[in-house]
């Protein structure tokens, strides 16, 4: 990819940052109130996605700064895909 | 009790020789934090005794320790309990605290915050010594870090009986409670305790993570509500739900350096809402909580009812 300009490098996008995916029945959604809980299978210090404008970029280690969420970086996209091209690919994201 | 001698004679020789080791670095300004969301008020009231029950119950295992290591020349006394946070809850004690824990695998976990005084003496007495030692007030040595996690993890089988759960023990911090055992937002079980050397009193704080003072209690199965002349298969309909943090806004020039390691830091604070989605779309709002044990999404609005939306 040839270099970036500074007018793209600035260029900004909405980031979100996913937690752990739950499978809920309708039912149940459709039945909760405030206050109701509902229980999560994956620890939050557990490993999270960084997603900008739909896209798995990274993901990581949820962290606090100052007071301020962050995301320390374990594995990004372009590492992910590399070992999917080690290990022979062919498997495609859904 | 573990087989295992609490002091091998490598680490007496270097005890008593003052090898001063590599003592642990205190925690940086801007320094990245695992983060832990946790229940702040995490204790509810009708528990407590049942909490400083078990607390007590590790008290006079401790005590049993101390019969046996300084052979009686240390007492310690329970005196109270309270909720505190975990990041508050250490200030009470003049710096440096050395603290050694026991840590659960489930999370969580016991910790044990000694003045130096109170270690050196209590390695001292171990050692044979009067109980006295000739120095206080600074940060341990790793070697002497490693002993006194040691001692406390000699009696980690039988806290484990207390609380119902394996429980390890982590390496020796200074002035802070470790990570595993509790996030410095999380409100924790404190019991100031009197350690009576000789003559002289020493404060110290006995703590343990919420989780482990309180069991998981049954959950209340919310009712099920019609969907139409459909009701009972949709009602089954299975949906995957995320919930997800906005993150803000990021430049391509912070997504093109990210790397294994980097710390990318957002404009959004601590314990900000959380949104649930099915897909795109927003259906409640929220934080993730500790309670019981077990993470949690409690629901603090829901989109459509305009009583609990937050303005946006």
């Amino acid at each position: 990819m040839n270099q970036p300009s500074n007018a793209f490098l600035q260029m900004e996008f909405p980031a979100e940052v996913w937690l752990a995916a739950e499978e809920i029945p309708l039912g149940r959604l459709l039945d909760m109130q405030c206050g109701d809980v509902l229980t999560l299978s994956k620890e939050p210090e557990a490993e999270v996605d960084l997603v900008v404008n739909g896209v798995t970029v990274a993901s990581g280690e949820l962290v606090v700064v100052d007071g301020f969420f962050g995301l320390r970086i374990a594995t990004t996209a372009t590492q992910k895909l590399a070992g999917l091209d080690n290990n022979g690919g062919g498997e495609e994201n859904p | 009790m573990s087989e295992e001698p609490v002091l091998r004679p490598e680490e007496v020789a270097g005890v008593l020789s003052g090898d001063a080791g590599n003592a642990p670095q205190p925690h940086a300004d801007g320094e990245a934090q695992p983060y832990s969301l946790r229940e702040p008020v995490a204790i509810p009231a009708a528990a407590e005794a049942q909490a400083r029950g078990r607390l007590e119950g590790v008290v006079a295992a401790l005590a049993e320790l101390l019969d046996a290591e300084a052979e009686g020349g240390i007492k310690v006394l329970l005196e109270g309990f309270q909720q505190q946070r975990a990041a508050a809850a250490l200030s009470v004690l003049p710096g440096p605290v050395w603290v050694t824990a026991l840590a659960a695998k489930r999370g969580g976990g016991i910790a044990l915050a000694l003045q130096p005084a109170v270690a050196l003496a209590l390695m001292d007495r171990a050692l044979g010594g009067p109980g006295d030692p000739p120095e206080d007030g600074r940060e341990p040595t790793s070697l002497e870090g490693r002993v006194v996690s040691r001692m406390f993890g000699a009696i980690a089988e039988k806290l484990g009986a207390i609380f119902e759960t394996d429980l390890t023990p982590v390496e020796l911090t200074t002035d802070r409670i470790p990570d595993r055992v509790a996030a410095s937002g999380e409100t924790v079980g404190v019991s100031p305790l009197r350690f009576t050397i000789g003559e002289t009193d020493h404060a110290s704080l006995l703590l343990a993570s919420a989780s482990l003072l309180v069991p998981s209690g049954d959950r209340a199965t919310p009712k099920a509500r019609p969907v139409g002349p459909l009701a009972r298969s949709l009602e089954n309909v299975v949906m995957p739900v995320v919930p997800v943090i906005p993150a803000g806004r990021v430049s391509l020039t912070e997504l093109s350096s990210l790397e294994s390691g980097k710390v990318l830091k957002f404009d959004v604070v601590e314990d900000s809402m959380v949104e649930l989605r099915v897909g795109e779309t927003v259906i409640a709002g929220g934080r993730i909580r500790r309670q019981t044990g077990q993470t949690v999404f409690k629901i603090e609005s829901r989109v459509g009812d305009k009583s609990t939306e937050e303005p946006s």
